[in-house]
């Protein structure tokens, strides 16, 4: 997965929050975004997401099969090469606290992910299992979401989000409102996607999970710059 | 110079050997995708399941039990109302009807100019009222001879068939006023004497006009007919029409008003030539009151789209209100037929079932009421109330198109 950014210029009214920006962002990796409040961390993400349009500049996405060519999660060997098709890239996105069906378990939101990319359900519930396992969410497996934790429920999301196995993950501070052992389960979630092919694209504030990040971008005055 | 916005993006993979169709030549597919808008999320559409979408569908219904049946019931109060009311409108119609009947409000007068004149029995074809007393029905001052009242005063008319079809349209069905059965007409006189149908009638012409002296008579009407009118307490004896009548009149079903009134020059004008005249026996009900315009106009028309309305509100709302849970499916890749299916199976649960229910358990609960007039009024209501009720996806489905999923998952 490569996102190519060229002279992307993103102005609300006569702010200009990206100025001519350009960057190469390729997977499988995790890229941390930092930038003091309002600088312009979640207008990129959504720029690459393709919600925010800028004014000048492309954004091209290209996926690179041959960073997809990992397998599929723990255990599940059984579909065969038929699954290329299932693992299309896509694109998932994590929020401070990511959207789930409240009414449902927190099993019926993870195996929502295979599910959607066509596994059968035995298959998806396989691997749905097994990440929130990972996730340390398996004995929630059959609470309803809603009685969930905020902590829980943002591992629910990333465990739907690893069990789809998206090429893409935009995570705009996915962490915020987490205590340490929470965002250490996040961050090894999404490590854990990079592992799996993904490139993760994270704005964050915290220093703790920009170190977890492959690279570290710093983005000021509309322009990204490489973080020590 | 820089090209301005290219939303670029790379094709599908091929599913065999799972390289990207186009590594550089990203495109956007036209028209599709377009940033900032509802489908910005560029996911190939047709992915998502549909199969998956409906079972997800019922999967969601099943988590909010209390709310789906509340939204149910909604619909299942839609259906009923539907049903119910045409009834109500039928009810004030035949109301209006009968008190056309009561009015003669439907009756035209046929006038001969020029020496002209009408059979008697073709005026009586048209079952004319008046025209039978000008064809030498008798009008007499009798005695009631009846326990309960008397001597009592009546009126007798000695008529023709049509005149007690005319005066009374529910006995044409009895089948006994044809064979020149006699008939007891009015409430009052029925009162007076207290009669039922199939029982005998006595009465003594008074005078010195011929046939006087106590006469029987079979009762062959259903006592108690509502009408109010001159004859009200008129004993018919059925006749034969003879002789040739300058006047007649007749009177139109009722609705059939205007149809009747067409015809008439020309079936008179076959005795009478030219010398024809139409005229309204009296002023017609007009307005709101008359039965024309409560068929055409009747209120019950906008029940159906009030009803369906409140449920497409309804369901417009909640969908909206639901477009996280929506945009959570939308960022999975449900798109198009997916997505209309998942809507469509919601729908089809929600209202379009409940809906049914309402309109089987109205129509079983007022089967006796749903006749004639009122089945078909109802028939078409429920018809249209489907039609709109099928409209309520589509509308669903362009409330959705109007949020990006991502400002939906947002909560925005
Ligand atoms: N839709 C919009 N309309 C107008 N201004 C906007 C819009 N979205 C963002 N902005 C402005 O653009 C700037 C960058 O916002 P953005 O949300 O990208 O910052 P951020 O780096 O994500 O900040 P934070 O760390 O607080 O989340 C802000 O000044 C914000 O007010
Ligand atoms: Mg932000």
């Amino acid at each position: 997965m490569r996102v190519k950014l060229d002279g992307c210029t993103v102005a609300f009214g006569s702010r200009t929050v990206l100025d001519g920006l350009s960057a190469i962002f390729a997977g499988p990796s995790m890229i941390a975004l930092l930038g003091p409040s309002g600088s312009g961390k979640t207008t990129l993400l959504g720029l690459i997401a393709g919600l925010v349009r800028p004014s000048a500049g492309t954004v091209r996405l290209t996926s690179d099969s041959s960073s997809r060519a990992g397998q599929l999660p723990s255990g599940d060997q059984s579909q065969g090469p038929a699954r290329n098709k299932i693992w299309d890239w896509d694109w998932d996105w994590l929020v401070q606290s990511s959207p789930l069906l409240n009414r449902r378990s927190a099993f019926d939101n993870v195996v929502l992910g295979p599910r959607s990319r066509g596994l059968r359900p035995d298959a998806a519930q396989s691997i749905a299992t097994a990440m929130m396992d990972e996730l340390g969410i398996g004995q929630l497996a059959h609470q309803k979401v809603y009685k969930l934790s905020g902590g829980e429920k943002q591992r629910v999301a990333v465990a739907r989000s690893l069990a789809t196995r998206p090429a893409l993950i935009l995570a705009d501070e996915p962490t915020a409102s987490l205590d340490a052992s929470s965002r250490d389960l996040v961050c090894h979630g999404l490590r854990r996607a990079v592992i799996d092919g993904a490139l993760v694209l994270l704005a964050t504030h915290d220093p703790y999970v920009a170190s977890q990040a492959d690279l570290a971008y710093e983005l000021a005055d509309g322009k990204l710059t490489r973080a020590s | 110079m820089r090209p301005r916005v290219l939303w670029e993006r790379p094709r599908r993979r091929s599913a065999k050997n799972g390289r990207a169709a186009s590594r550089d030549g990203a495109v956007n597919p036209a028209g599709r995708h377009r940033p900032g808008r509802g489908g910005s999320l560029g996911r190939d559409s047709g992915r998502f399941p549909a199969r998956l979408a409906i079972s997800e569908a019922l999967a969601n219904l099943a988590a909010s039990p209390v709310r789906t049946v509340c939204v149910a019931l909604i619909a299942v109060a839609a259906g009923a109302i539907t049903t119910l009311a045409p009834g109500f409108d039928v009810g004030m119609i035949g109301d209006a009807q009968r008190a056309q009947v009561a009015g003669g409000v439907n009756a035209f007068r046929v006038v001969v100019r020029d020496g002209g004149r009408i059979d008697a029995a073709r005026c009586d074809a048209l079952r004319s009222l008046r025209g039978v007393l000008a064809a030498g029905g008798a009008l007499h001052t009798g005695q009631i001879a009846a326990t309960v009242a008397p001597g009592r005063p009546v009126a007798l008319v000695k008529a023709t068939p049509g005149f007690a079809a005319v005066m009374w349209p529910g006995l044409v069905a009895s089948g006994t006023v044809g064979r020149g059965a006699g008939v007891v007409a009015g409430r009052r006189v029925t009162e007076m004497a207290g009669l039922e149908q199939g029982g005998v009638l006595e009465y003594t012409l008074g005078g010195t006009q011929a046939g006087a002296g106590l006469s029987r008579i079979e009762v062959a009407a259903a006592p108690g007919a509502a009408r109010v009118y001159e004859y009200d307490s008129a004993v018919v004896v059925a006749a034969g029409p003879t002789g040739w009548v300058t006047e007649c009149l007749v009177e139109a079903e009722p609705g059939a008003r205007d149809a009747v009134e067409l015809v008439l020059t020309r079936w008179f004008s076959q005795d009478a030539g030219a010398g024809i005249r139409v005229y309204p026996w009296s002023v017609p009900v007009s307005g709101e009151q008359s039965p024309d315009y409560l068929l055409h106009q009747r209120a019950s028309r906008w029940v159906v789209l009030g009803a369906v309305g409140l449920v497409a509100a309804v369901q417009g709302f909640l969908w909206l209100a639901r477009r996280g849970e929506t945009g959570i499916y939308r960022l999975l890749g449900l798109r198009g037929g997916s997505l209309a299916a998942m809507v469509v199976a919601d729908q089809m649960l929600v209202s379009v079932a409940p809906f049914s229910a309402g309109v089987l358990g109205a129509g079983i609960a007022r089967a006796g009421d749903l006749n004639g007039m009122a089945l078909t009024m109802t028939a078409i209501d429920v018809a249209r109330g489907y039609c709109l009720l099928a409209l309520v996806p589509l509308l669903i489905l362009l409330l959705l198109k109007t949020v990006s999923p991502l400002d939906a998952i947002r909560g925005r």
